[in-house]
């Protein structure tokens, strides 16, 4: 239990890594309540993090997980997002988590969408800011090159600079920071999503974060 | 291009019980399509018109300070874009082919007698950052060898030596700024005022019947 995050109320929203039972948000999720925090987790596979601020179908699924209840998979309609303020309004958060990057990234691209990407995550950064409520965005972690998503590490780097000066007033956590270059395994054939270990590994490295972030130290709750 | 498996089995299923098991994680990383950003900058001291080439739109730029400059408007990479330049009843085309996430500005100047004439400036930045702000300075003085931007208390050097029809850009900390550019021993002042982080903005310096003029706009795309 952490005194700092006991009692406060923390909102997640990410991309496929919040999207499926297993991931960060069994992990990350089951971390931030041990440490005494309600938490309300939406994941929905493949979005951009301008998606949070619109109503989209995810192209591949989506999850949410209210507190300690079950966590719910969902598929098609039933998985699309629902806009941040909206999740503001009905949660009341004092901290917001953004899990999101490997999305944008643009893996298979020889270039790096950079005025694309600031897009994108402005439009979100702009709501938050709106909301008034405290931040940390997650960047990317290393994964293993190669796989369908054609994940390589110079460009995981890049996209993680790259967030890193472009998220506040989100308080940027540096999952590069975390592990080694393929360190943390990934199901076969893939090298962006983990394994069950991985994401363990994953979910508790980022919860060391958020606690040892001086965002914590300045929310008043 | 966000691809999709086939889904339909699960889809009735979440139409029948709003919840199923998590769809294939697959989804493409990076943009539908690469783009670039074409400009135009009014650089004559005549209104112009820039039209597109089916002729449904039209871009008014005036001749006077921010009017002048058009926003960013965003075109495929590797596909030309075709307008027409629309002075009076003198009309001139211009034509521009830009590579993936490249600035374009074509800035028009009064040419010889009736014709106006275009240059074509690119830039690809890498410099956004959403606590910072970037200036630019663009050159648009064919007999200024080396134009040169100072602002600040100290009349510090902001850029300098940028050559004709070219542009240098760099981040700056987001204060009220008042500048001075300078080519040779002509210099004009100007108020940009007070510079949003995030955002980027360019100054433009000119020659219009031998006196220098200098004007800047907020760049939008």
């Amino acid at each position: 239990m952490s005194l700092l995050l006991a009692g406060m109320t923390v909102l997640m929203i990410g991309d496929s890594h919040m999207a499926t039972k297993g991931y960060l948000i069994s992990s990350l999720h089951d971390e931030l309540m041990q440490q005494g925090a309600k938490v309300y987790s939406y994941g929905a596979c493949g979005t951009l993090s301008g998606d949070w601020m619109r109503t989209i179908q995810p192209p591949c699924g989506g999850a949410f997980r209210l507190n300690d209840k079950p966590l719910r998979v969902r598929a098609g309609e039933a998985a699309s997002t629902t806009p941040l303020p909206d999740l503001v309004r009905e949660h009341h958060p004092d901290l917001i988590v953004v899990i999101n990057g490997d999305t944008m990234a643009g893996y298979k691209s020889a270039v790096l969408p950079r005025p694309w990407i600031s897009k994108e995550v402005s439009l979100l950064t702009h709501g938050i800011k709106a909301s008034g409520v405290s931040c940390v965005w997650v960047g990317p972690a290393w994964g293993n090159e190669g796989g369908k998503n054609g994940k390589n590490f110079p460009r995981v780097k890049e996209m993680s600079d790259f967030l890193a000066e472009n998220v506040a007033p989100c308080t940027y956590i540096n999952s590069l920071n975390m592990s080694k270059p393929g360190e943390w395994g990934t199901l076969s054939e893939d090298g962006q999503h983990f394994t069950d270990a991985g994401y363990q590994s994953w979910g508790s490295a980022i919860a060391k974060q958020i606690l040892s972030s001086d965002v914590l130290q300045k929310i008043k709750h | 291009m966000k691809m999709y498996y086939s889904v339909n089995a699960s889809i009735l299923f979440a139409a029948l019980s709003g919840s199923v098991w998590a769809e294939p994680q697959l989804y493409e990383t990076g943009p539908a399509e690469e783009s670039s950003y074409v400009r135009f900058v009014n650089a004559t001291d005549k209104e112009l018109s820039v039209l597109s080439s089916t002729g449904g739109a039209k871009i008014a730029l005036s001749s006077k300070g921010e009017g002048r400059v058009s926003r960013f408007y965003p075109v495929k990479a590797g596909t030309k874009l075709s307008a027409t330049l629309q002075r009076g009843d003198k009309k001139d085309p211009v034509d521009v082919t830009g590579k993936p996430w490249e600035y374009i500005t074509i800035a028009v100047l009064p040419g010889s007698g009736a014709q106006l004439e275009t240059k074509i400036i690119r830039e690809t930045p890498t410099d956004f950052n959403a606590m910072r702000s970037s200036v630019a300075l663009f050159n648009l003085d064919a007999k200024c060898a080396e134009a040169l931007m100072q602002g600040g208390a100290k009349a510090a050097t902001i850029l300098d030596s940028v050559k004709p029809f070219s542009v240098a850009r760099r981040l700056v900390n987001p204060v009220k700024l008042t500048a001075t550019v300078a080519c040779g021993a002509n210099t004009s002042s100007i108020d940009l005022a007070q510079l949003q982080a995030g955002e980027r903005y360019s100054v433009f310096l000119l020659k219009l019947k031998n006196s220098q003029q200098v004007f800047f706009s907020r760049d939008v795309n």
